[in-house]
């Protein structure tokens, strides 16, 4: 008789291999249940045992010294053959299987022995909890049967749940394997995230600047750690200075990139005629612009609005050129602040372009603020943008001021408006005062 | 945050109507309105409204996707707008967009401009 057929042995040893069981620390809970059954059925002995390939080992028991035995003198080996209903022996010494087994012609002298099975999660019987008496047991019924059964399966679930512990204790740390590289990456990630800001605040100019009959100051309060708008300002010859700002549409590393772009080619080569050493008008500089920018190929590509101005010494105007921008707000002396409205297309989204000259009058001690949408559209905590109204006050609020001041003044108007320590879109402004001394 | 794009669609008089249903067109909801409505369109009739009456906002990616539409429809017939919100109509008036697009007051006069 083959006593491994009842499961396919391979996969019983595979179960009961994976479980780490044998050798492991003993089982209070198990111990328990083996103690129940000793004083159930009034036996010297109880254990559970787990039949391996030649050997059983009893990780629990009572009334038994020995730890393990080799499997060729094992009962609990008949009992996992038969795993569907509990092995009763009820006198060794009358069965010729067990008559001249060392355990039964010595030490501990098995008698009676009854052994249910105990599974492991898959269901492979693994080995049993057992009975064990030096005396024979005639007459062991089918509800001792029972209950002996129902002590293993109350085994088999301890065992399961002790899987189950395991189980988590490895997903636990799995996860926590996980979440430290996760750590890891997003700090590299904030690390380089932190350089590209850096580095894309290098190439924006010193705020606040003295330029050909301008002082000129900026800000710029990014979303995302690098910004999608860009500015720059700077002298065209002794007597012209330029403005420029631009919003890439969208924002993060993809716009930061083309922002960085866009300051690389808003350059004298762009602004100034090379044969006339002429600054360029406004509208012709975007419409330049849009040539270098735009990509027919990218029908989907990104495209940005701008506006780019230039400003000559003694002449009290200046002129632009808008490229889908949001209005700039322009104040003059004994006036309300006044947007710009004059608008032409965004950049990079049309292959032909064409823009509006706007002069405007700059007479001394007027100022005027480009900024970018992110500043309208900053919302408070009920959703309410920080709109023209608000700027309106702050301009008419910060008159006399220097450029710089007034700009720190409306970052901390708009950042006490958010009321949270980050922006949903990048935010840009310049301010460009015509100094009052100088006409 | 998670917030699917939905959207109705109609065919009126040869005229295909879609109508999104979200209140916000913006960066999250750009890509994938630009990708299926532009799947959409292409098994379409040549006009096509869109039909805006649902959304308040326009962020600078929401205008470059209906942009993308605009073009992408233009090589096989014609996209048209109706019902803009008003922060919407000025973002149009901003970025010009009110002289590219062609915008009607509501569902009805566009089909109407249409059949005429």
């Amino acid at each position: 008789m083959d006593m491994r057929g009842a499961w396919p042995e391979d996969l019983r040893l595979e179960a009961l291999h994976d479980m780490q069981l044998i050798g492991a620390p003993p089982q209070p809970s198990l111990d328990r249940i083996v103690g129940i059954a000793r004083r159930m059925f009034s036996v010297p002995i109880a254990l559970v045992s787990l039949v391996g390939h030649d050997r059983q080992w009893f990780i629990s028991r009572t009334g038994m010294e020995a730890r393990e035995t080799p499997r060729s003198v094992s009962f609990c080996s008949h009992a996992v053959a038969v795993p569907e209903r509990p092995f009763v022996i009820e006198d060794a010494t009358g069965d010729p299987r067990f008559a001249g087994n060392p355990l039964v012609t010595g030490t501990p002298h098995i008698r009676f022995y009854a052994g249910a099975v105990i599974r492991a999660p898959n269901g492979a019987p693994i080995g049993t909890i057992c009975v064990i008496d030096t005396i024979p047991r005639p007459g062991f019924s089918d509800a001792d049967c029972r209950s002996l059964s129902d002590l293993a399966s109350l085994a088999t679930d301890e065992l399961l749940l002790r899987e189950t512990a395991r189980e988590l204790e490895t997903g636990m740390q799995d996860l926590r394997v996980a979440y430290h590289r996760l750590e890891e990456e997003n700090e590299r990630n904030r690390h380089e995230l932190a350089a590209a800001a850096a580095a894309q605040r290098r190439i924006l100019p010193a705020s606040p600047r003295r330029l050909a009959g301008m002082s000129v100051a900026s800000m710029l309060l990014p979303s995302r750690g690098v910004s999608g708008d860009a500015y720059g300002y700077g002298r065209l010859g002794p007597e012209t200075s330029f403005f420029w700002i631009a919003d890439i549409a969208g924002h993060g590393v993809a716009a930061a990139l083309l922002a960085a772009s866009l300051s690389r080619v808003i350059t004298g080569e762009l602004l100034v005629d090379s044969a006339t050493h002429a600054p360029r008008t406004p509208a012709d500089v975007l419409v330049r612009l849009n040539e270098r920018m735009f990509d027919a190929s990218q029908e989907d590509g990104t495209y940005f609005t701008m506006i780019y101005g230039i400003a000559r010494q003694r002449e009290a105007m200046i002129e632009m050129a808008l490229a889908g921008h949001p209005p700039p707000l322009l104040l003059a002396p004994g006036q309300p602040p006044a947007p710009v409205e004059e608008s032409g297309l965004p950049l990079a989204l049309f292959e032909t372009v064409s823009y509006d000259p706007v002069i405007l009058p700059m007479p001394p001690g007027s100022r005027i603020l480009l900024y970018t949408d992110g500043l309208q559209d900053c919302w408070n905590r009920h959703q309410e943008p920080f709109d023209l109204q608000r700027l309106s006050d702050w301009m008419t609020a910060t008159i006399g001021a220097e450029p710089a001041a007034a700009l720190d003044e409306l970052e901390r108007r708009v950042r006490t408006w958010r009321g949270v320590d980050y922006f949903a879109d990048d935010i840009a402004a310049i301010l460009v005062d015509r100094d009052a001394d100088d006409a | 945050m998670t917030n699917a794009l939905t959207f109705d669609v109609e065919e009126h008089d040869g005229a295909l109507v879609i109508r999104p249903r979200n209140r916000r067109l913006d960066a999250a909801l750009a890509v994938a309105f630009r990708e299926e409505l532009g799947a959409r369109l292409e098994q379409g009739p040549a006009l096509v409204i869109l039909d805006l009456q649902d959304v308040e906002f326009v962020d600078s990616s929401g205008l470059g996707a209906l942009v993308a539409l605009l073009k992408r429809q233009g090589r096989r017939g014609e996209l048209q707008l109706c019902q803009i919100a008003p922060a919407v109509a000025r973002l149009f008036q901003i970025t010009r967009m009110d002289r590219i697009f062609t915008i009607h007051a509501d569902r009805a006069s566009a089909l109407a401009a249409h059949v005429r």
